[in-house]
């Protein structure tokens, strides 16, 4: 009997939403795109009402201190984090799959930077080294910041990424199918075109999503504490300089609104904080499908 | 590869992992801040001449005093480093145990439910709070402690019994780790030959399971051992700095000393993230020994 993979199709509902506001999101009517200030409103009773406003019709999830939507900044601020997110887990596999198969053979060059790359960092979580590297004040202050914040969190993990490939590769030269490629005289090319890629295609289908789930996971907890992505540095009071952040990803909005909560205001901060966790939700929730999906003649009862 | 090479390996590999930790700890940090105008500027220049000058004084420390120096509070850094690990170590330990244990159970559980239709109990409720991110359970958990259970106290470090509530908040995530794996090597020893014999041999289920495969894949679960242990790390980070708990994750974020003003504060403190980071390795490299002797013990082949 087919089964319906009832994993991947949640995964990919959640997926399509993600999708959808990201695109179509900003242009939704309840959402204020330019996200305006509203100084004061005045109240039905004609009453002068400062902001924060309290969650109403207007403000379903309620204003900042400049009267800004905080729905809308959420909304307007889903496109840049997936993004970011999606760039770092991109490079980290760009960089990871040819060291991963350069490494196959677990001699050489490659196989040491695999090694070492893969130990260093695993013997640190991968939160301190980010705040580690992502403190040296050369990057602090750079003008690209942003590319350099997205190169050092995909090399963090990348020796693990590329341990795997290499594991994998190392696993399929061992198969015979392969010996029989080798057997029959291919090139390398050919060789990695034909025969490595499809081969390994499933897993590291699988294994990009669930890292999309561990990028948002770090730059979340580097968001709670209040390290930036991007960032100027202004002047906020006299002589007294701040790095503020520029942009309106989820992060930024958790470290604004972090404070709150010793001042017992647990309002605002649940909701970046759910954000996020419903984007790594979808990401793991998609992985496992599509672990299935690619599993399915294999394990029939999965 | 033999035991012994084994752990020279893990060796070589944690020391070389350090010197690069130290490496980037040493990375001069220093900003030249001046005033033009009314203006405060900062602006930062790499010299070769300060990193090496940092590493001679790291390493003329360690050769003349047999130290690391003095922190920004002008204690020792061994001692405070001590301090700040004594604090910790109760909560790593207690996480440790608590982790392991509760998740092989719940991974048990897991398995044992796959098969009903309460799954949604077993492995659905293990990938949700693997994929809720730390801080937001950290935030729930805060809000309902401070809201509706104002007895335990929440920031309190007092008292012998302060380490509990933070061990089992940093427990949570690496329990499902456990869990997962747990549930997945034991799914993987299904229609294994052996278990076919143990049945025409006439054993109980539940004889078959504890005896045979629950102790085939103890061993795979107990290679996670060390990563499960890296876990506990990074949740131990965000358990202190939620909680303000004294300990030497929340130590090492402060000796890094990320400020908002300038982004590397003046009270950047390399002798304590160096300290802290060796103890945390020593720990790493502890459990990555009893991990490795007790799947000599579990997978003798």
């Amino acid at each position: 009997m087919k089964k319906c993979n009832i994993t991947l199709w949640i995964g990919g509902f959640m997926l399509a939403f993600l999708v959808f506001v990201m695109f179509f999101g900003p242009d939704l009517p309840f959402v204020d795109k330019g996200l305006q200030e509203v100084k004061h409103r005045w109240s039905e009773q004609k009453k002068l009402l400062l902001p924060p406003y309290e969650p109403s019709s207007i403000n379903p999830l309620g204003s900042d201190r400049n009267g800004v939507d905080n729905l809308s900044k959420l909304i307007v601020g889903t496109k840049e984090t997936i993004l970011i997110v999606f760039s770092v887990a991109f490079l980290r596999y760009l960089i990871a799959i040819p060291l991963g198969l350069l490494a196959r053979k677990k001699k050489g060059v490659a196989h040491f930077i695999v090694n070492s790359l893969n130990q260093l960092f695993s013997f640190m979580p991968s939160v301190f080294s980010a705040i580690l590297l992502l403190s040296i004040p050369f990057i602090q202050y750079a003008n690209n910041r942003l590319i350099w914040v997205i190169f050092f969190l995909a090399i963090i993990e990348t020796g693990r990424v590329a341990h795997l490939v290499q594991e994998q590769t190392n696993k399929i030269t061992r198969e015979p199918f392969f010996e029989a490629g080798v057997g029959l005289g291919l090139s390398s090319w050919r060789l990695s075109k034909s025969y490595y890629f499809p081969a390994l295609l499933p897993e590291i289908v699988v294994n990009f999503c669930l890292d999309l789930g561990k990028v948002m996971l770090l730059i979340g907890q580097l968001g709670v504490l209040s390290i930036f992505l991007t960032h100027d540095w202004v002047e906020v009071d006299y002589y007294t300089m701040k790095f503020l952040s520029t942009s309106l990803n989820w992060v930024s909005l958790l470290a604004e609104h972090r404070a709150e909560i010793y001042v017992s205001k647990f309002s605002f901060i649940f909701y970046p904080a759910l954000a996020v966790a419903f984007s790594i939700l979808t990401f793991n929730i998609l992985g496992e499908g599509l672990r299935r999906h690619f599993n399915r003649r294999m394990n029939v009862y999965l | 590869m033999s035991l012994r090479s084994q752990i020279l390996r893990s060796l070589c590999i944690s020391i070389f992992s350090l010197i690069m930790v130290i490496l980037i700890v040493l990375f001069p940090r220093d900003l030249d801040i001046g005033m033009e105008y009314y203006r405060v500027t900062a602006e930062y220049n790499f010299s070769w001449g300060k990193y090496g000058d940092n590493l001679k004084g790291l390493v003329n420390g360690l050769l003349e005093n047999g130290s690391l120096g003095l922190n920004r509070y002008g204690e020792t850094v061994e001692s405070a480093v001590l301090i700040a690990m004594s604090k910790s170590f109760a909560v790593i330990i207690t996480a440790l145990v608590l982790s392991f244990g509760l998740g092989v159970m719940k991974g048990m559980m897991d398995y044992r439910l796959s098969r009903t239709r309460f799954n949604f109990l077993g492995n659905w409720t293990t990938w949700l709070f693997q994929s809720l991110p730390d801080f937001l359970v950290l935030l729930l958990i805060q809000w309902f402690v401070i809201r509706y259970v104002p007895f335990i106290r929440f920031f309190s470090s007092e008292g012998w019994y302060s380490f509990i509530l933070p061990s089992v908040l940093v427990s949570i995530y690496p329990t499902m780790y456990i869990a997962r794996i747990t549930s997945a090597s034991i799914a993987e020893q299904e229609g294994k030959l052996y278990i076919q014999v143990a049945k025409a041999k006439g054993l109980t289920q539940r004889l078959i399971f504890y005896k045979h495969v629950f102790y085939n894949s103890f061993g795979t679960i107990l290679t996670h051992l060390s990563s499960l242990f890296v876990y506990i790390l990074s949740n131990l980070l965000m358990v202190e700095y939620f909680m303000s708990y004294p300990g030497a994750a929340y130590r090492l974020f402060k000796a890094i000393d990320y400020s908002p003003s300038f982004g590397t504060g003046f009270d950047y403190d390399p002798g304590m993230i160096i300290g802290i980071s060796f103890c945390f390795m020593i720990l790493v490299l502890i459990v990555q020994l009893i991990s490795q002797f007790s799947r000599r013990h579990f997978e003798p082949r």
